[in-house]
């Protein structure tokens, strides 16, 4: 079962055929289950402190369950990393980002109104990038805790760069009524992954805008028609509602405006199934490691399947079940992400960049993040 | 003489996967490639296991010298060999040495962020607030009556308003204090009156609507005079400001922190005193009420009233009767000195007083 007993066979191309790297996923929601139970409960008990250790422990598992070439990937991160990490962004950033707002929403609010007003326009720029520094960073950290083969992974590259360009496009996004976000996802996609290194070795993205935007338009005009019959259903519930009770009172604009943003929130990324799978896909065929190039087999009802049930499982276990939802999305990503091409995996030395000590603060301040 | 097994071994340098053997002898592993020529030593005190040894699974292992450095052997012998020379690398073991340990970090820390909460930090308040310059504490406290009241519901009918003020300095006169007190009537039905740091007091009409003489309401007003010169204000909104910080460290959530955290929590516990507080104020209160020379018991008479009405007019936030001691325990403290004293205000002032907001 394990990877010694496949020595071999899998690195020699055979005659006639090209060579196609398999990921596996041999993870099961049962191996997690008690994990994730004594997980919550330590969590609740040390008031949320055992996250970082939680965290970690799931990673672990993950990480651990997912093969290439045969040989298991390791994650050798620790929860004390992580905790450090939050540590020092909670007094470094936190606590003085606090502090100023207190400040100045006692101080500074009262005599200079319009200066205030700037003042918080621009703590809420700057927290928008850090989102997109924490990204970055969160990243960094993982791939520098990624083992494969012994060799580790890396994103060097400045995240300040990363966290401009996110702050710029979340600017975008709603003027341009959310026409940029193909161009924001490539990029920032470009960004990351043309500084993601493997060993001593980079990937490159090559993915343009165009071949995604006819997707998008569509799925644009779908959330259109959504956003009008979500509206007219709540409408027209509410109308018939009233009737019913005999009153009189119509439902008001914040009423609908509320029901439907209930509505529509949990839907849009769903809705965005269809898209999502085909940026995807596109996505991994732009992506080059070596010799390799990847393909990645994403549908609609797949990948809507993914999405719903891990929206219940979430939702139904108030967050708890986080863990098995990242199972399933791992399990989704290994079955369905190939590599067709030649490495010398024998030539690729150890990553010379400089791990970082402490992890992902920013991310846990700042950002859900994912795994 | 160790027995030899088949193994894989990555040397952390490059992804190189090598088949090799592993020997496991009394003092470590000896790793060597398939012809026998020598690879590596790891010594067992050395040897950190990438996951726990167990028996009947393959080992996966490291070595502290060269972290990203793997070796792999499947052989259920092997690993039972491992275990039985280090035993440490047992799931147990590790729970013991790592796993543990870390709960019972946590679960520390935890307590320890709970008796921060409920000491650490009053603890702390009162001398920070001691530090605070005097105009940082008169713009706080104007900032926050101007949050907590609209301009629309400020009361200020001139009569009303001139009574009141003589009453204030009367009272004020009789303390030494570096504050400069500033009434605030605003009209709202709730029975309630309370301090904001720097000398800002404000009082709610549905009070003077309650109270049913002068002294009563000179005993409300010595009270939170006495809560500003005991700067307790002051120390609450220091109180409020470490226990948004320490709600940061549990939740994490510092985007949301930053933007709304510090407004909301801050206001759930500001001007929410300790009984002990609450004694203090009531204490100075009388002192002072007795040293301007006006009647002590208004205060009593109050709080003997309204016993057993807690929150019967005003579910709020800022419910003054909810955090003050109970209204028995009070009117035996403050029952001691004595009945003599000047009434506070006369007919015609109280008159214009209570109709400070029509």
């Amino acid at each position: 079962m394990d990877a010694v007993a496949q020595t071999g066979p899998d690195d020699g191309p055979r005659p006639g055929e090209t060579p196609r790297l398999a990921f596996e996923f041999d993870g099961r929601a049962g191996g997690i289950t008690a994990m994730v139970i004594v997980n919550a409960l330590l969590t609740i008990l040390t008031l949320g402190i055992y996250r970082f250790w939680a965290r970690t422990r799931v990673r672990r598992y993950l990480w651990g369950h997912m093969r290439l070439l045969g040989d298991r990937l390791e994650y050798t991160g620790t929860g004390k990393e992580l905790f450090l990490g939050f540590l020092i962004v909670l007094v470094l950033v936190l606590l003085p980002l606090v502090l100023a707002n207190m400040a100045a929403e006692f101080f500074l609010a009262p005599a200079y109104p319009v200066a205030y007003g700037v003042f918080v326009a621009s703590l809420y720029l700057f927290v928008l990038f850090l989102i997109g520094v924490a990204q970055y960073r969160a990243q960094r950290y993982r791939l520098s805790r990624t083992n494969w083969r012994g060799i580790r992974g890396a994103l060097p590259g400045p995240s300040a760069r990363y966290g401009l360009a996110f702050l710029g496009f979340m600017l975008l996004l709603p003027l341009s009524l959310g026409w940029t976000y193909p161009w924001q996802r490539m990029t920032l996609t470009r960004m990351m992954m043309n500084e993601t290194r493997f060993g001593d070795r980079a990937f490159s993205f090559s993915g343009r805008v165009g071949p995604l935007m006819g997707a998008y338009a569509m799925t644009w005009l779908a959330m259109i028609v959504l956003w009008i019959a979500v509206v007219g259903v709540v409408l027209l519930g509410a109308t018939v509602a009233a009737s019913m009770l005999n009153t009189e009172s119509t439902p008001g604009f914040w009423e609908i405006a509320i029901l439907s943003v209930l509505v529509i929130v949990p839907a849009s990324p769903l809705a965005m199934a269809w898209y999502r799978a085909r940026e995807f896909n596109y996505m991994a065929s732009c992506t080059r490691y070596e010799g390799l190039r990847f393909t990645f087999g994403a549908t609609f009802g797949s990948l809507f399947r993914l999405g719903f049930g891990n929206l219940l499982i979430v939702l139904f276990t108030l967050g708890m079940g986080l863990p098995f939802a990242q199972l399933r999305t791992f399990r989704y990503f290994c079955q369905r992400l190939s590599a067709e091409g030649q490495v010398d995996f024998d030539a690729i030395r150890q990553s010379a960049e400089r791990r970082p000590g402490v992890g992902e603060g920013l991310a846990d301040a700042f950002d859900g993040g994912t795994v | 003489m160790a027995e030899t097994v088949a193994a894989v071994y990555f040397d952390g340098k490059s992804a190189r996967r090598q088949n090799a053997t592993a020997a496991l002898g009394p003092q470590g592993i000896t790793i060597a490639a398939t012809d026998g020529a020598p690879v590596a030593f790891w010594a067992l005190g050395d040897l950190t296991p990438a996951e726990p040894v167990r028996r009947g699974r393959p080992v996966r292992i490291g070595v502290v010298h060269d972290t990203d450095a793997r070796l792999l052997v499947d052989d259920a012998r092997f690993a039972a060999a491992l275990l039985a020379r280090a035993p440490r690398l047992a799931p147990s073991k590790r729970f013991l040495a790592h796993g543990l340990p870390q709960v019972g970090l946590g679960l520390a820390a935890a307590a320890l962020l709970v008796a921060a909460v409920i000491y650490g930090i009053p603890a702390l308040s009162r001398p920070i607030a001691k530090m605070v310059p005097l105009s940082w504490e008169r713009d706080l406290g104007r900032q926050l009556v101007t949050m907590i009241i609209r301009d629309a519901e400020r009361c200020d009918g001139a009569a009303g308003r001139a009574a009141l003020d003589r009453l204030v300095a009367r009272i004020a006169a009789a303390q030494a204090t570096r504050y400069d007190f500033n009434l605030t009537v605003a009209k709202r039905r709730a029975v309630n009156a309370f301090a904001a740091p720097g000398g800002e007091i404000v009082i709610l009409n549905g009070l003077l609507k309650e109270a049913r003489s002068p002294d009563e309401v000179a005993g409300v007003l010595a009270h939170e005079m006495a809560h500003v010169v005991e700067r307790h204000p002051t120390a609450s909104a220091i109180r409020a400001l470490g226990v948004s910080i320490l709600l940061e460290l549990v939740t994490g959530d510092g985007a949301g922190a930053a933007a709304g955290l510090a407004e909301v929590g801050g206001l759930l516990l500001l001007f929410s005193y300790s009984r002990e507080n609450e004694r203090e104020a009531d204490r100075l209160a009388q002192e002072m009420l007795a040293r301007a020379g006006l009647k002590t018991t208004g205060l009593v008479d109050f709080f003997q009233r309204r016993a057993g009405r807690n929150s019967l007019y005003d579910t709020a936030l800022l419910d003054y009767f909810s955090t003050h001691p109970p209204s028995d325990e009070r009117s035996r403290d403050a029952a001691r000195p004595g009945h003599g004293g000047e009434t506070a205000l006369t007919p015609a002032e109280w008159q214009a007083l209570q109709a400070i907001c029509d």
